[in-house]
């Protein structure tokens, strides 16, 4: 029986949460929004040659396990992340870690995920989760969609852990292990921001970043016609799904990626990023109106809510200011 | 959230931590349960899977799917994932779901189908439809 003291704190985002909740546990205090920013999670992407669910993929962040991999390379911290193709080995290097006194972090899946709210339990491959000790018959989580630390039994694990399909986790374990004597917050925010407004504003491919929102709200005006009312309404439904389900902390991470670059102004006293920061907040408030009007199209046996083309209307008004807050921060130094 | 809105709430097993921003206030941070638009949108899409369950069940009862067909869409697997899962191929499963093959099916396969399911092949050949 091993049970290591880890503090369970509840998270906007899995995968900044449990790098956050781990950096944590080895005295390095570091706040999900800063994980989340200094791991440049912010994105978005379109892809409506990808279906997930019966309808086009829209992302609003990074690949995943990229948040964490970035925010430890930038910060000098040395990790091992491992995969595997054998349960049974995954699940003896999980034992050998946590009897060495490391809390370990796991992409899991959804679907089999036995302490999971039921509707939350799709089959979404790309969740992240703590382990930290284990007993005679469980595995401890900490889990930062949950209020609570839970338990899950050991073929339930190997289940989420090699739960099968898009982004497929195979067995994917990380933590850190070793940690400089000191390193440079100041330059780790700074390329963090870099990244993010790279990928927003500065790729030249229609479907990612800005362009990407522009390019959805082209596709958003015709889907009525093209599609018919009720599968317009679920592709529309999908999409809001993606920007406000769990794991988003709201409005596609926008909240939460603002509350960053207001902690960010405030470490670097740099006072036009919290300026920015409010201009973030407006923009995420935005988002949250689209998906809030959106959302009355998404209801069964409801009326004619607000029509498709004035939703992308409102998508393309998020793509103008997201360009001219990019646009600004792409300046940062 | 108001009270008007706390009362339309669909799904309350658990509270999480949601991000805001106040124009007031700025940036705030508070746990509670989904507000009430993304519970709709959380709907919508299980609404959605109920339906094509309910389509897949009459094309059984007609004799046009095997109960297999019942099953994938149960637990929301599409050919891919179900081939990935039970380690079958693609065309194979396709087959099985048409009913005189899938009748023919002998314990092993169905037994592996069943296991990725987690029920018993007496379940998988009569899924609960009517």
């Amino acid at each position: 029986m091993t049970e290591l003291n880890f503090e369970h704190r509840q998270a906007g985002h899995c995968e900044s949460g449990v790098t956050s909740n781990l950096l944590n546990y080895h005295k390095l205090s570091l706040s999900e929004p800063m994980a989340f920013g200094i791991g440049a999670g912010l994105f978005f992407s379109y892809l409506p040659f990808l279906k997930m669910q019966h309808a086009p993929v829209t992302s609003f962040r990074v690949w995943p396990g990229m948040v964490f991999s970035r925010t430890t390379k930038v910060l000098g911290i040395k990790t091992h992340i491992y995969r595997f193709s054998n349960p049974k080995a995954s699940m003896d290097k999980l034992d050998e870690v946590l009897a060495q006194g490391f809390p370990v972090g796991l992409q899991v899946g959804t679907f089999h995920l036995p302490f999971f709210p039921p509707e939350y339990r799709m089959h979404y491959n790309m969740h992240n989760m703590v382990v930290y000790g284990k007993t005679d018959d469980s595995y401890l989580i900490s889990d930062t969609v949950m209020e609570r630390k839970v338990r899950i039994s050991y073929e339930d694990l190997v289940r989420v852990r090699f739960a099968k399909g898009a982004f497929a986790p195979r067995g994917r374990m990380y933590y850190p292990y070793s940690f400089p004597s000191s390193f440079d917050l100041k330059q780790a925010i700074i390329k963090g921001i870099r990244k993010t407004a790279g990928n927003m504003v500065g790729v030249p491919f229609p479907l990612i970043g800005t362009k990407g929102i522009r390019y959805l709200a082209k596709q958003m005006r015709q889907w009525p016609e093209k599609l018919g009312e009720e599968k317009a309404s679920y592709y529309l439904g999908q999409v809001l799904r993606m920007e406000e389900e769990v794991g988003t902390a709201g409005a596609g991470f926008r909240f939460i990626y603002g509350t960053f670059l207001d902690e960010a102004g405030t470490f670097l006293k740099q006072d036009w990023i919290k300026e920015v920061a409010v201009e973030m907040g407006h923009n995420a408030n935005y988002w949250r109106q689209f998906s809030y009007l959106g959302s009355r199209n998404c209801k069964k046996r409801s009326g004619p809510g607000q029509s498709f083309d004035e939703l992308a209307d409102m998508l393309m008004e998020c793509a103008d200011r997201e360009e001219k807050i990019f646009r600004n921060l792409v300046k940062i130094r | 959230m108001s009270d008007e809105e706390n009362k339309e709430l669909i799904y309350r097993n658990n509270r999480e931590l949601h991000y805001g921003f106040d124009p007031e206030k700025g940036y705030v941070a508070r746990v509670d349960y989904q507000y009430h638009g993304n519970q709709t949108i959380i709907q919508q899409g299980w609404d959605a899977a109920e339906d094509r369950l309910k389509e897949v069940a009459v094309k059984i009862s007609a004799g046009k799917l095997s109960p297999l067909a019942w099953h994938m869409e149960k637990n929301l697997m599409e050919l891919p994932m179900l081939s990935a899962y039970t380690g079958i191929m693609k065309w194979r499963i396709k087959r099985h779901l048409k009913p005189g093959i899938f009748k023919k099916l002998k314990p092993g396969l169905l037994g592996r189908y069943g296991s990725v399911f987690n029920i018993t092949i007496e379940e998988l050949k009569n899924p609960p439809i009517n």
